[in-house]
């Protein structure tokens, strides 16, 4: 074709194919439009409209930068949303220092627990059985009253302690108060508060009974004294001795006793 | 079905067309005046030689002829460098006079040898006498004799002006016969070559295609009838001449080969016996066949006296030379004869791409692959800065995504220990909670109870009688004391408050009164409250109790 052509038609053909050149590069390379979505419809003709964007043949650079820009964007949104997040999770203190602290803690519970399981087992070991096929109450109810007979006391009444009330106790303070909360009784105190009622009265391996007497008030001594030497542990939570007033010695020598046993 | 052929016959004034049936014989002919306007005169003999569809070209304007070239040359010279080597060889043949008026007015047949040279004979007196009305042009002369009119010699004017615009600057292509083997002393026999301007080949090839033909061959028209002298003679040594009105062509042939291919101009003037014979003569071969292009010039070898030699041979065919070039140059084409003159080539092959102009498309490829780097490096560097943003982002969004991660691990697992403390507190405060009970709440009160009740049992003393005890709720017991004398009364506070000081209980007198007991006799009565002694709260227990809420 260019054999017959002068050199003059040849350098204008010439200039011409290096400006069409040009031309389908810039369109292709850097505007895109018609020839790009041309090899990306060859290339990839099940490709929907997202996925071409990615799996791009010949992305041109308008189309690359613009795909850039809105991944910046949606990675800078995304970053300011996780900054939140991070912010709001570090503003709970929920960290390796605090979860080490509460395992920590845990182990501790773990040993208090086991302790504590082992108390209760030796505490237990002697306390009358309540229910069951060897239920041993009233045998050992059945000792009290030989106790009491053997000592001299009367025992006029039992009667099964289920309320606070019945016990009458309250805190108070020395000065005849009601406890505050800035002051308590020393170790090892012979003193029981309401909440440790209400525990007593709430366990089901302790009996709480109220027993009233009569008899020689010395002999109430002696009475606790053997209670101690029964097979099973009885304990003492509360006890009044009251004298009746009388008209002579003999009349208010005899007191009457409220003794409340826990067994 | 053998497809019917054409000759066209360019002797470079006029065409002259031949139609070949398929055994070979001329069927029809026409003829055109004027060869210097190609489309024109194939346009007239179109339709003569319609039937025809390949031409064989007979062209004046193919040289032809005999050179020796070096060995290995044809197979190993590239097409353009054999080409030239080739006019190199003929350059001595290829000198172009320029075509004078008188020989268009012969080869049109307006007049004879004679008749030019009168007229020219005319011109030269009118030259030299300017009292006959001074120089006058040749066509005048002609016209004022009456062998043409005006428009006749316009139109020879018209052709002399195209005939002589040749293009000085010829591409030249050959054709290449086939050469013969080397003699017994070793010197190498010419090879017969035909030559021609490739322009001119275009332009037959591109004429022929326009009115309906199809170019097979272009050959020369000197030695297109060399074979007559092995046809018609059966001689291997001789010579052919072509006898034209304004040119002769001499083919030399030696033992079959063809040695010399000659055209002879005669340069404008007229042809006469003369110059006729002494050209004859000049040509050196024991057998010399004469082949007239037209009736006066076989007169004119007649009045040469050549032709009562044996030597010489006169072949005049009717119609003049152009039936016997048609039949000769159809089965030269046919049989390639090595006396034949080849064609020369149709088409230039393929240009190596070792040989083509390699500086130029290595520019070009070289300033491409600098546009695609340019360009690809620009966008890049567009780019980069957006890449690198992208990549740092996504780094640091990496991180907050481990630091979520990190955070929602801890959230779970201190979740999970804070469900497990909870589980085991609700095991262990219960289970603390009676354990303390009896350890220190039962076993403690029933010892108190028998240690108080002996503390009293010992402490009072004469006088003094213990009235009442009684748990004054948790803490405290009330303890209800008469004696006779308050002084003894005072000792028994003093002794139980001293005693039980050791215990960290203490007494307090809360009332004193006097009058009867229980038993009616006068003394005083004392209410003592004993209660253990108090401590102020530990800020830690007060946290440990909260805590515990």
């Amino acid at each position: 074709m260019l054999a017959s052509r002068t050199a003059g038609e040849r350098r204008l053909i010439f200039m011409f194919i290096w400006v069409l050149v040009g031309v389908l590069y810039f369109h292709v390379r850097i505007t895109g439009g018609l020839v790009p979505d041309l090899v990306n419809r060859i290339a990839y003709p099940d490709a929907t409209s997202e996925t071409r964007k990615v799996d791009h043949v010949v992305m041109p650079y308008q189309e690359a930068r613009l795909a850039l820009d809105q991944e910046l964007e949606q990675l800078q949104n995304e970053i300011t949303s996780d900054q939140g997040i991070v912010t709001e999770m570090a503003a709970t203190g929920n960290d390796g220092q605090r979860l080490a602290v509460r395992e920590t803690e845990n182990k501790e519970l773990e040993q208090r627990l086991t302790v504590a399981t082992d108390s209760q087992q030796r505490l237990g070991a002697r306390l009358v059985r309540k229910s069951g096929a060897g239920a041993q109450v009233a045998q050992l109810q059945s000792q009290i009253a030989q106790l009491a007979a053997k000592t001299g006391l009367t025992i006029t009444g039992t009667q099964p302690v289920v309320t606070p009330e019945a016990l009458g106790v309250q805190e108070v303070s020395a000065s005849g108060k009601v406890a505050d909360d800035v002051t308590r009784a020393v170790d090892d105190s012979p003193v029981v508060t309401p909440g440790q009622v209400a525990t007593l009265l709430n366990a089901k391996t302790l009996v709480c009974q109220k027993y009233s007497l009569e008899g020689n008030s010395v002999m109430l001594f002696v009475f606790l004294q053997q209670l101690k030497k029964l097979p099973w542990d009885v304990y003492v939570l509360n006890l009044d001795v009251i004298k009746e007033a009388g008209t002579d010695a003999k009349q208010a020598g005899s007191p009457r006793m409220e003794m409340v046993l826990v067994y | 079905m053998a497809v019917a052929r054409a000759v066209i016959i360019d002797d470079g004034f006029e065409l002259h067309g031949c139609l070949l049936n398929a055994a070979g014989q001329v069927v029809a002919s026409a003829s055109a005046s004027d060869a210097s306007d190609l489309d024109e005169a194939l346009s007239q003999l179109r339709k003569p030689l319609a039937v025809a569809r390949e031409v064989i070209v007979v062209s004046a304007a193919v040289k032809a002829g005999s050179v020796a070239l070096p060995p290995g040359v044809v197979g190993n010279l590239g097409f353009v460098e054999l080409n030239q080597m080739v006019q190199f060889e003929m350059s001595a043949q290829l000198g172009r006079d320029n075509v004078m008026l008188g020989e268009i007015f012969l080869h049109r047949g307006y007049l004879d040898s004679q008749q030019l040279g009168t007229l020219l004979e005319q011109q030269r007196a009118s030259r030299r006498d300017p009292s006959q009305g001074g120089f006058k042009p040749l066509g005048a002369l002609a016209q004022e004799a009456g062998y043409l009119d005006a428009s006749q010699l316009e139109a020879c004017l018209q052709q002399q002006v195209r005939m002589n615009q040749g293009d000085a600057a010829v591409i030249p292509v050959a054709g290449i016969g086939q050469a013969a083997s080397a003699t017994s002393y070793g010197n190498q026999h010419a090879t017969t070559v035909s030559l021609a301007d490739q322009q001119v080949r275009d332009q037959w090839i591109k004429a022929l295609k326009k009115n309906g033909f199809r170019c097979v061959a272009l050959v020369p028209l000197v030695g297109s009838c060399a074979g007559v002298l092995a046809e018609q003679f059966q001689e291997t040594t001789g010579a052919v001449i072509q006898l034209h009105a304004t040119f002769a062509g001499v083919v030399q042939v030696n033992d079959g080969n063809p040695t010399s291919i000659e055209t002879i101009s005669f340069g404008g003037k007229p042809l006469d016996s003369e110059r006729l014979g002494n050209l004859l003569q000049r040509i050196n071969s024991p057998l010399k066949v004469v082949l007239p292009a037209s009736e006066s010039l076989g007169e004119l070898v007649r009045a040469t006296g050549e032709h009562t030699t044996p030597q010489l041979h006169v072949l005049e065919d009717e119609g003049g030379i152009w039936n016997r070039i048609t039949q000769a140059s159809s089965r030269a084409i046919l049989q390639a004869s090595r006396l034949a003159t080849p064609s020369v080539p149709l088409k230039n092959p393929r240009r190596p791409i070792t040989q083509g102009p390699l500086v130029p498309w290595a520019i070009a490829i070289m300033l491409l692959g600098v546009l695609l780097v340019a360009g690809e490096w620009l966008i890049e560097q567009r780019l980069a800065p957006l890449r690198v943003k992208l990549e740092r982002q996504g780094q640091e969004h990496v991180a907050l995504d481990e630091r979520i991660e990190e955070y929602s691990e801890w959230d779970f697992a201190i979740e999970q220990a804070e469900a497990r403390r909870d589980e085991l507190q609700s095991q262990v405060l219960p289970i603390e909670s009676r354990n303390d009970l009896i350890e220190n709440v039962l076993v403690t009160r029933t010892t108190f109870y028998s240690r108080f009740l002996k503390l009293l049992m010992e402490t009072v003393g004469e006088g003094v009688i213990i009235d009442g005890l009684s748990s004054q709720g948790g803490e405290a017991f009330t303890v209800d004391v008469w004696s006779i004398d308050p002084a003894q009364g005072g000792l028994f506070v003093e002794e139980i408050t001293r005693r039980l000081a050791a215990e960290k209980i203490t007494v307090e007198v809360l009332s004193t009164r006097k009058g009867k007991g229980k038993l009616g006799i006068e003394g005083t009565e004392l209410k003592m409250s004993v209660a253990p002694e108090r401590e102020q709260l530990e800020t830690s227990d007060q946290e440990d109790n909260d805590a515990g809420k």
